[in-house]
């Protein structure tokens, strides 16, 4: 296994209370990817099918389109909808009492994202693996749902193993967490089945190849993160689609690190005149975080599914010089690919963009540019 | 853009700029303030033996100045390398013109090419053959060319033998390697492996020569020693993958005896290493050529 690396961070800490902003006067749709798809629905409710693994986030008129930003930087058209602050809900199914009495098609039958579902119903596990690690510096997501909403976690674990029968479940959890360790600890007396497994402060240590093989694990697994299991809970439990997710605001250019939690479609920028007023003119915004995320600029940006966190980093600078051939970054490479070469060659690579190449050049190449996503 | 996370510590080339710093000191002391004191030099060499590393240091902040170099390892810290290999025998006049020819080369050929040439080693080598055939090459200083002492083992680890102007002592070398070694820039591996290799030859010419006297002057030689823990690991200048490292170590450590038994101690580490870093440029060279028509196909 690769040899994985502490990160030099600087001492930030996220507030551990979520702060909601759950009413944006308007919400941004991105259009699909499929052409076929778009309903250009003139009247929107809340939980309404938009498409597949999108639904409308408020009730609302439609209003115009225009272009967006997407947090993986591509720009794409929008339905602009305007909020009617009336919340109106489609469908109108109650919360469901008890979930772990369900069986495996009720279950199913509930899950909204198709990714979600397939994974779920593709696995015959003897174990579940919940990563409640987030890899990127600054940004606390995982953690942070961890904390707030620790019954409700532990309660979508008991229903999925009672789904698949005798199965355990493993919570991963970094072992510098301490807030989020203690939030478990002192549920996890009553469930037998569920253990804390305390994983080093490593970087991509939360990702599902590096953590199974951390763990030494042999047997079949379904691995799942903290956030989808939360929104597994959404869709099983409440009977409703994700329509909000969590964003960490942090970074050493803000004065108070959160996490907010705001529906999707929503302006960047309408969080941050809620939430933020200090200057921003000598911070430059980092989308997804400084490893693997992009330098953006947040005018554009939407809320999606994919947004992790904004980071605002001092403007600090440095200057880019030749490579000295220390070969730190083909060492440091998971994917074991040589950025050198593609650097001196000037040609992309495949890899998984963890930009850990990038983070130790001495020389401040901006290696990430040489290097392209598996799914890109 | 950067990645602006990242803390910035001491960097390498820092470190080694306070490390030579203590090579210099010493080596003035050595060879200009012991021999003042014991009346073998004049006064003019106090002052005249400091002039290499200044020169040095100066012409390379001239040429960093004039073609704006943006290297980690920058000319003036290849002048004030390149000063400290140097014979004690050096014409200030001739090192001056050398200097400024080799960083000239650099900064022109090497750098902008992106050349693995270690074009210190060669230099030094193409100097003191010029040196040779002018009759003026000689690492003693007035007082060891006087046999007036006679030096131990501990005397020559703390810095009393004949080296280069400024890289005799090797305690102060062990202990720039202890501070390098917890660097994560500095290649560890190459002076780890290649003194392995090295000792490994050493002891096959012990089995067949028992001569424990010239075995002990090697194994501690700090001419070798300085070559083994500042030249080769000079990054720009070495592999950077574990199979190429292995073999310009293999190379390197292995060829050090044979060339100092044929050559001479002070110039047969340089060969060595002249020839190692040959081959891993031509290795690196064929790697990207393979690359290319990989990447046309």
């Amino acid at each position: 296994m690769t040899k994985l690396i502490h990160l030099d961070k600087e001492p930030i800490v996220v507030d551990g209370k979520v702060v909601e902003y759950l009413t944006p006067d308007v919400v941004y749709v991105p259009f699909p990817r499929k052409k076929e798809d778009l309903k250009k629905e003139k009247e929107i409710k809340k939980g309404s099918f938009l498409y597949p693994n999108f639904y409308a986030p408020i009730s609302g008129k439609l209003k115009k389109i225009e272009d967006c930003l997407l947090p993986s930087g591509k720009w794409v058209h929008c339905l602009v909808y305007e909020n009617d602050f009336q919340e109106k809900q489609v469908g109108g199914k109650a919360t469901r009492k008890k979930i772990s009495t369900l069986s495996k098609e009720e279950m199913l039958e509930s899950i909204l994202d198709t990714r979600l579902k397939e994974k779920l119903e593709r696995s015959n596990p003897s174990l579940l693996l919940i990563s409640g690690i987030e890899d990127e510096p600054y940004i606390e997501n995982e953690s942070i749902i961890g904390q707030n909403h620790t019954k409700m976690l532990v309660d979508m674990i008991e229903a999925l193993l009672s789904i698949y029968p005798n199965t355990k479940a493993y919570i991963a959890l970094k072992n510098t967490d301490s807030k989020t360790i203690m939030a478990y600890q002192n549920i996890l007396g009553m469930y037998k089945n569920i253990e804390i497994k305390f994983v080093e402060d490593l970087y991509l240590i939360g990702q599902e190849y590096f953590l199974t093989k951390y763990l030494h694990m042999k047997e079949p697994y379904l691995f799942l993160k903290v956030s989808e299991l939360y929104e597994l809970y959404l869709n099983i439990k409440g009977r409703k689609p994700l329509t909000e997710t969590f964003i960490t605001f942090s970074g050493n250019g803000c004065q108070k690190p959160i996490v907010i939690k705001a529906k999707i479609g929503t302006k960047v920028t309408d969080l941050f005149f809620k939430f933020f007023k200090e200057d921003l003119s000598n911070c430059v915004f980092f989308v997804n975080g400084m490893m693997q995320g992009k330098q953006m600029d947040l005018n554009y940006l939407i809320v999606t599914k994919d947004l992790k966190g904004i980071l605002m980093m001092k403007k600090q600078m440095r200057k880019k010089r030749e490579c000295i051939k220390c070969g730190k970054c083909i060492l440091l490479c998971p994917k074991h690919a040589n950025p050198l070469m593609a650097y001196q060659l000037n040609r992309k690579i495949t890899c998984m963009n963890c930009g850990l190449c990038t983070y130790i050049c001495p020389s401040n190449i901006p290696l990430y540019q040489y290097v392209k996503e598996d799914n890109e | 853009m950067n990645r602006l996370h990242k803390i910035t510590k001491l960097s390498l080339v820092q470190k080694m700029y306070l490390l030579l710093f203590c090579f210099v000191l010493y080596g003035w002391y050595k060879n200009a303030f012991v021999p003042y004191f014991n009346h073998y030099t004049n006064f003019s060499q106090l002052i005249l033996i400091l002039l290499y590393p200044l020169c040095g240091l100066g012409i390379g902040a001239l040429f960093d100045l004039l073609f704006k170099t943006t290297h980690f390892y920058t000319n003036k810290f290849y002048g004030l390398l390149f000063s400290l290999i140097l014979p004690i025998s050096t014409n200030i006049c001739y090192f001056l013109f050398f200097l400024s020819l080799l960083l000239f080369i650099n900064t022109i050929l090497i750098s902008r090419k992106n050349l693995e040439f270690n074009f210190l080693v060669f230099g030094k080598l193409l100097f003191v053959l010029f040196l040779f055939l002018q009759h003026n090459y000689g690492y003693a200083n007035g007082l060891e060319e006087s046999h007036m002492f006679i030096y131990s083992y501990l005397d020559g680890i703390f810095g009393h033998n004949v080296s280069a102007i400024f890289t005799s002592n090797v305690f102060f070398i062990l202990l720039s390697f202890g501070v390098l070694f917890f660097d994560s820039y500095y290649k560890k591996e190459i002076p780890f492996y290649s003194y392995g290799f090295y000792i490994i030859t050493l002891v096959f010419y012990a089995f067949l020569k028992s001569d424990m006297n010239f075995i002990l002057n090697n194994l501690f030689s700090s001419t070798i020693l300085f070559v083994i823990v500042f030249l080769a690991p000079l990054s720009c200048f070495s592999p950077y993958t574990k199979k190429r490292t292995f073999i310009y170590c293999i190379l390197f450590g292995g060829t050090i005896l044979p060339f100092s038994l044929l050559i001479n101690f002070y110039e047969g580490v340089y060969i060595a290493l002249a020839l190692s870093n040959s081959v891993v440029v031509l290795l690196n060279a064929i790697q990207k050529q393979m690359v290319k028509k990989r990447l046309k196909e």
